[in-house]
């Protein structure tokens, strides 16, 4: 009768090469990588069951796991890193128009300095530099991470 | 075995359908997925936990840490109330999809 508890037991080195493999392919997110390991013992678990051959189920359950390098492309999909990178760069954008607009408009009342008029050349030299900047900083970020969100909603094959 | 393309665009819909019996974890979807379309139906297993993170991420189901009878760790996956929306949409969809189907392969075979 196989000792099943010992037949995990010799797998360990085996389980953390696995490991050590996820890691090293960026993997490293404490939640997927336990899961994944959690779901291979468990498989390896059942087939020893019937095989008995350690080392054959470990391989056979390794290779329905998948190729590390293709779930961490997976993984990077269910990111919704995209989303948080529109939202980072917008708020960056955001508060820098906003500042912008502020020195603007108050910088000379508050410093009681000459107060630069809208569209006059004096502003289009002091301020409006500043203004395109932000706006094309807010306008590339949202255009990348659009495309990063675009990216991560396709379909996933399990 | 069926394609790439309509395992991807058929793996919510199932896994939403079959957190409609109760909660499950992901080993036990994968071998009642493999159970019910008798391995037709072919998952990579590790592919699996990506498309559960993202239906968690747009709350469609939701996890719970739990363990196994034996003490193993274990994450639990149950439908929210979105989910059960979005599988009623699917199996509309999928219906669709079938009963033209049908109909087209018996005027076919009329």
């Amino acid at each position: 009768m196989l000792d099943l508890r010992n037949a995990m037991a010799d797998l360990e080195k085996s389980f953390a090469e696995w490991r050590w493999q996820m890691l090293a392919a960026g993997i490293k997110a404490p939640v997927p990588l336990e899961e994944l390991e959690i779901h291979l013992r468990e498989d390896v678990e059942q087939h020893l069951r019937f095989s008995g051959d350690g080392e054959q189920a470990f391989a056979a359950a390794v290779r329905r796991m998948g190729r590390p390098s293709e779930l961490k492309s997976e993984f990077n999909k269910s990111s919704r890193w995209g989303f948080r990178f529109w939202w980072i760069w917008l708020g960056i954008g955001g508060f820098g128009l906003v500042q912008t607009a502020m020195l603007n408009l108050v910088g000379p009342l508050v410093f009681h300095r000459h107060s630069s008029a809208f569209f006059s050349a004096k502003w289009w030299a002091d301020w409006f530099p500043s203004y395109i900047a932000w706006i094309a900083l807010i306008l590339v970020g949202s255009a990348v991470g659009l495309a990063k969100w675009r990216w991560e909603r396709k379909a996933i094959s399990p | 075995m069926i394609r790439k393309e309509l395992v991807a665009a058929s793996a919510e819909p199932v896994i939403l359908s079959l957190l409609a019996k109760g909660e499950s974890y992901g080993y036990a979807i994968i071998q009642e997925v493999t159970a019910r379309s008798e391995g037709e139906l072919h998952w990579t297993d590790g592919m699996l936990y990506p498309v559960l993170h993202r239906m968690e991420h747009r709350g469609l189901i939701k996890s719970r840490w739990g363990e196994s009878e034996t003490g193993r760790k274990r994450k639990y996956y149950s439908l929210m109330k979105d989910g059960k929306t979005a599988m009623t949409k699917h199996q509309q969809q999928w219906s669709l999809v079938n009963s033209v189907l049908t109909g087209l392969r018996k005027e076919n075979y009329a």
